[in-house]
C-alpha cells in the first residue's frame, strides 16, 4: 500500500482505454503522430496513473487558469480531459468467466496484479458490484490456496486418512507448481506466507 | 535488521514453545528440598546454595518439595528436573485417552465450534510426548494418534470455516496458540485484502472529528486508511 | 544493557511508594491458575527498596502501599512482548516496569555470583569454566540444581527483554520518518497553544512534569537516542545518494503535493488476533465500557465498524480477529491481549 510498494506501482501501469473529450494540440505523440493534435473522441490506451489524473482534473478550469473566476462558477459543467473506459481486465467476458469458475481461472494471465488494479478501479468509480464480485472471487480462491499451502509437505494430508503418500510426491509438487502459475501476485504472496507458516509448524512438530 | 522479517507480526514455533514452558504443571519430585530449620547450622553454603530464589515464578513450592508429594512448578523447571531424573511429570487431565476421546467427540458433533482444549494443547502434548514419554498412564502411541486426529479434524474445520472470512471480524473461540499462529498469515492476509476491497467501494471512512484530536491520533489508533486518495 | 543502578534505585524508591500506574498492581493474570500463590517478594536486604516493601498477599487490601511482585512484572512483560510483536504500531514503553526488571536481573546476577563463588570455593574448584561445563552434564549434586535453574531463568528473562527490544527497534527503523513527523506535529501544536492548560492530564507517569511529547511517551530515552541517530543516518543517506542531485523542489522526503503519502505509516486497520480479558483486577462493576447480557450472564465490549456502523460484541474470554484500530484503546487499557 505504501508509496514505495512495487506491486502497487506496477498495477498503476495497467493500460486503460481512454476516450478524449477535447482536442488537445501537441499531444499527438501519444498516437504516433508527434507534433499533431489529439482529436476529440480519439480512443487510446494510457497507463492508469496518467489516465486517472486526466480523468479527474477539470479541463476547463485547468485551461483558463484564472484564479477567482472559477470559484463563483460552480455551475459550470465538469469536463475532464478524457473518460476512462472499462479495461480488458473487467470486461463482461472476463467477469462472466470469473463468475462461472473462479477457482480454476488463470487469474495471472488476466492480470498479474488483478486485485490491486481492481481495488483502484473500484475506488475510482465506487463500483460496489465489482467489489462484490472481486471479494467473492478472492474468498473462493482463498480456500484452494489454503488447501494447497497446507499440503505441500509430506508429513500428512489433510483430506484423507492415509498418512503415506509415497510415490506421488512428484506429481503433487508438479500440481502445486502449475497451480501457483495461475495466481495473481497478491495470491502468490499469501500462498507463500501461508505455506511457510504451515511448514514451520510441521517442522517443529516433526522435530518433536 | 534488529528483528528478522519472518518474526515480525508473528511468532516462531520455538517462541510459542517458550511461552508454553512458562505455564505451571504438576510433578512428583523425587527428592526433598524442604528443610528443617536448624539454628545451629553453620553450613552457610547449605543455607544459601540449596535454596531457590526465582524472579519469574513463585519459589515457595520449589523450596518445599517433598519426594513423591505432588507439587506445581513451571513447566521448564519440570522439564529440567525430568531431564535430571529428579521428578515425574503428571500429565494434565485433558491429556488422557478418555478425555481426548471426549474432545474428538465434541469436534465431530459441533461443526462450527472447537472443543475447549487448553490454549497450548498441541505444543504441550508434543513436548510431553518427547520429554516425558514414560510418565503417561495411557500408551503413548494411542495418545499421539488421538492428538493427531484432533489436529486433523480441527484443520478440516478451519478449512471449511475459511469461507466465512469477511471484511469485518471473525470469532475463533478455543483456537489454540499454535493454530492461530499457523493460520495467521493466511487469515489476516486475506481479510486485510477483503477489507481493502470493501473500503474502496464504500469510500474512505467517515472522517468525523478527525481535525480535533489530530495530536492524539497515534495513541488512539484512529488514523484513517489512506483517505488522501481522490475518487470520482 | 547498561544501567546506572543508583539513578534507577532513587527513582524506584520514589515510584514504589505510590501505586504504580503503568503496571496495575494486580495485573490481570493471563494464566489464572498459574500464580495463585503470590510470592512474598522482597529485594535483597541492602536494597533501598526494602524500606518501602510491604509483603504482598493474595487478597491485597486496598489503600496499602504495595510493591509489584517480580512475578507480576514478568507476566506483564510477557504480555507486553506478545502485544508488541502482534501490533502494527509501536506501543508505549513501560518505563517503570523495565527499570524494575533490570534491577531484578542485576540483583539476581550478583546473587548468583556470590552463590557460585561460595559454592565452588567449597567444592575446591575455583574456576568458573567448570561451572559452564557442568551446565550440560547431568547434575549429580542436588545443591547444584537451584543455581542451574536460577541461571536458566535469568537467560529466559533476558531473552524476552532482548526480543521485546529488538521488536521495538525494528518498528523504530521502519517508521523512522513517521515517528519524527508526529513528534514535530506535536511540537508545533505545543508552540501554538502555549497557554492552553488542559485539565485532562493523563500523564500518569510523571504528573508533576510538563506534558510529554508523543515520542517521550512511546520510547525509552535510549530508544529516543537510537531513533534520532537512525533518522539522521537515513536522511543523510537519502541526501547524499539521491536528493542533493535533484532540483530543489524535488528534494523533500515527503512531497505532500502528491496524492499518496510518501511516508510509511503503520497499518492501523490491520487485522489482529485478540483475546478479550476483561477489566484489570476483575473490576466488572466499575468499567464503564463493559456491557452485560443476562441469561446466561455475558460480559462484553462493543466496538463499531466506522464505515458500516456494524456493532461487534467482544465477549470476555473469546478470541477474535478484528481491525487493530478498533481495539487499540482496549489494548492500552489491558482489557484485551493480542495473540
Amino acid at each position: 500500500m505504501g508509496y514505495y510498494d512495487l506491486d502497487d506501482i506496477l498495477a498503476d501501469s495497467a493500460e486503460i482505454p481512454c476516450k478524449f473529450l477535447h482536442d488537445i494540440p501537441g499531444l499527438g505523440y501519444l498516437e504516433n503522430n508527434p507534433g499533431g493534435t489529439i482529436h476529440v473522441n480519439t480512443q487510446l490506451k494510457l497507463p492508469l496513473w496518467l489516465a486517472r489524473v486526466l480523468a479527474i482534473i477539470d479541463a476547463s478550469s485547468a485551461s483558463d487558469d484564472v484564479g477567482n473566476a472559477d470559484i463563483f462558477n460552480t455551475e459550470q459543467q465538469f469536463t475532464p480531459f478524457l473518460n476512462m473506459l472499462t479495461p480488458e481486465t473487467f470486461t463482461n467476458k472476463v467477469i462472466n468467466a470469473i463468475k462461472t469458475d473462479p477457482i480454476s481461472l488463470d487469474l495471472h494471465s488476466i492480470n498479474p496484479y488483478f486485485y490491486a488494479l481492481a481495488i483502484k478501479w473500484i475506488e475510482l468509480f465506487s463500483d460496489k458490484d465489482l467489489a462484490e464480485i472481486v471479494s467473492d472471487l478472492l474468498l473462493q480462491r482463498s480456500q484452494v490456496i489454503n488447501a494447497h499451502a497446507n499440503s505441500t509437505t509430506i508429513s500428512y494430508n489433510n483430506n484423507s486418512n492415509s498418512t503415506s503418500s509415497t510415490g506421488n510426491n512428484n506429481t503433487t509438487n508438479n500440481n502445486h507448481a502449475l497451480f501457483t502459475l495461475t495466481l495473481d501476485e497478491f495470491e502468490k504472496k499469501i500462498y507463500k506466507e501461508a505455506n511457510d507458516s504451515y511448514k514451520d509448524i510441521k517442522k517443529w512438530i516433526y522435530q518433536y | 535488521m534488529s528483528l528478522p522479517k519472518k518474526l515480525q507480526d508473528t511468532f516462531s514455533p520455538k517462541e510459542l514453545q517458550f511461552m508454553v514452558e512458562n505455564e505451571p504443571i504438576k510433578i512428583f519430585p523425587r527428592f526433598t528440598t524442604r528443610q528443617r530449620i536448624n539454628k545451629h547450622s553453620d553450613d552457610i553454603l547449605d543455607l544459601y546454595s540449596n535454596r531457590w530464589k526465582m524472579i519469574t515464578m513463585p519459589d515457595t513450592a520449589l523450596n518445599n518439595m517433598v519426594a513423591m508429594q505432588s507439587t506445581t512448578v513451571t513447566l521448564w523447571i519440570a522439564l529440567l528436573l525430568k531431564q535430571q531424573n529428579k521428578c515425574n511429570i503428571i500429565a494434565p487431565e485433558w491429556l488422557t485417552c478418555k478425555a481426548l476421546d471426549r474432545a474428538i467427540q465434541f469436534e465431530q458433533n459441533n461443526t462450527r465450534r472447537f472443543s475447549p482444549l487448553p490454549w497450548d494443547w498441541l505444543i504441550l502434548s508434543e513436548i510431553l510426548f518427547k520429554k516425558a514419554p514414560d510418565d503417561f498412564h495411557d500408551p503413548i502411541h494411542e495418545l499421539r494418534s488421538r492428538i493427531q486426529d484432533l489436529r486433523e479434524i480441527r484443520q478440516l474445520k478451519v478449512a471449511k470455516g475459511i469461507k466465512y472470512m469477511n471484511e469485518s471480524h471473525l470469532q475463533l473461540d478455543n483456537l489454540s496458540i499454535l493454530e492461530i499462529n499457523e493460520l495467521r498469515p493466511f487469515i489476516s492476509g486475506i481479510m486485510d485484502k477483503l477489507k481493502e476491497i470493501h473500503l474502496a467501494a464504500v469510500g474512505p471512512e467517515i472522517e468525523g472529528d478527525k481535525e480535533e484530536n489530530d495530536g492524539e491520533e497515534i495513541f488512539n489508533g484512529t488514523l484513517r486508511n489512506d483517505s488522501s486518495r481522490q475518487s470520482l | 544493557m547498561s544501567l546506572d543502578i543508583d539513578d534507577i534505585l532513587a527513582e524506584l524508591d520514589r515510584d514504589t511508594t505510590v501505586v504504580d500506574n503503568i503496571s496495575s498492581d494486580n495485573f490481570p493474570n493471563a494464566n489464572n491458575n498459574r500464580h495463585k500463590l503470590t510470592k512474598d517478594y522482597s529485594l535483597s536486604p541492602n536494597s533501598s527498596l526494602d524500606t518501602t516493601t510491604v509483603p504482598q498477599h493474595n487478597n491485597s487490601s486496598s489503600g496499602k502501599k504495595k510493591v509489584i511482585s517480580s512475578i507480576e512484572d514478568f507476566s506483564k512483560l510477557m504480555t507486553l512482548w506478545k502485544n508488541e510483536r502482534c501490533s502494527p504500531d509501536l506501543l508505549p514503553y513501560p518505563h517503570l516496569l523495565m527499570k524494575r526488571m533490570l534491577i531484578r536481573i542485576q540483583e539476581q546476577m550478583e546473587h548468583l555470583e556470590i552463590l557460585s563463588m561460595n559454592f565452588f570455593e567449597a567444592q575446591g574448584n575455583n574456576s568458573s569454566d567448570n561451572r559452564r561445563n557442568m551446565s550440560n552434564a547431568p547434575v549429580n549434586n542436588n545443591k547444584m540444581l537451584p543455581l542451574l535453574c536460577m541461571e536458566a531463568e535469568l537467560e529466559r528473562v533476558k531473552f524476552v527483554i532482548r526480543s521485546y527490544l529488538r521488536c521495538r527497534l525494528a518498528k523504530i527503523d521502519k517508521y523512522s520518518i513517521y515517528l519524527r513527523q508526529i513528534n514535530e506535529q506535536y511540537l508545533n501544536e505545543e508552540i501554538n497553544e502555549e497557554n492552553d492548560d488542559d485539565a485532562d492530564d493523563d500523564d500518569k507517569e510523571n504528573p508533576s512534569s510538563l506534558r510529554i511529547s508523543p515520542l517521550e511517551k512511546l520510547l525509552s530515552p535510549e530508544e529516543i537516542r537510537y531513533h534520532q541517530s537512525h533518522f539522521s543516518l537515513l536522511l543523510n543517506l537519502l541526501n547524499e545518494s539521491v536528493l542533493k542531485y535533484m532540483p530543489d523542489e524535488l528534494q523533500a522526503v515527503n512531497d505532500t503535493e502528491a496524492s499518496i503519502n510518501m511516508i510509511d505509516e503503520p497499518d492501523y486497520n490491520k487485522f489482529v488476533f485478540i483475546k478479550v480479558k476483561g477489566p484489570p483486577n476483575n473490576l466488572y462493576d466499575t468499567d464503564p465500557l463493559l456491557k452485560k447480557r443476562t441469561h446466561p450472564d455475558i460480559y462484553y465490549y462493543s466496538i463499531t465498524i466506522p464505515e458500516t456502523k456494524e456493532d461487534i460484541d467482544l465477549i470476555i474470554g473469546s478470541i477474535y480477529i478484528v481491525r487493530y484500530s478498533l481495539i487499540k484503546n482496549l489494548l492500552l487499557d489491558e482489557k484485551i491481549e493480542l495473540l
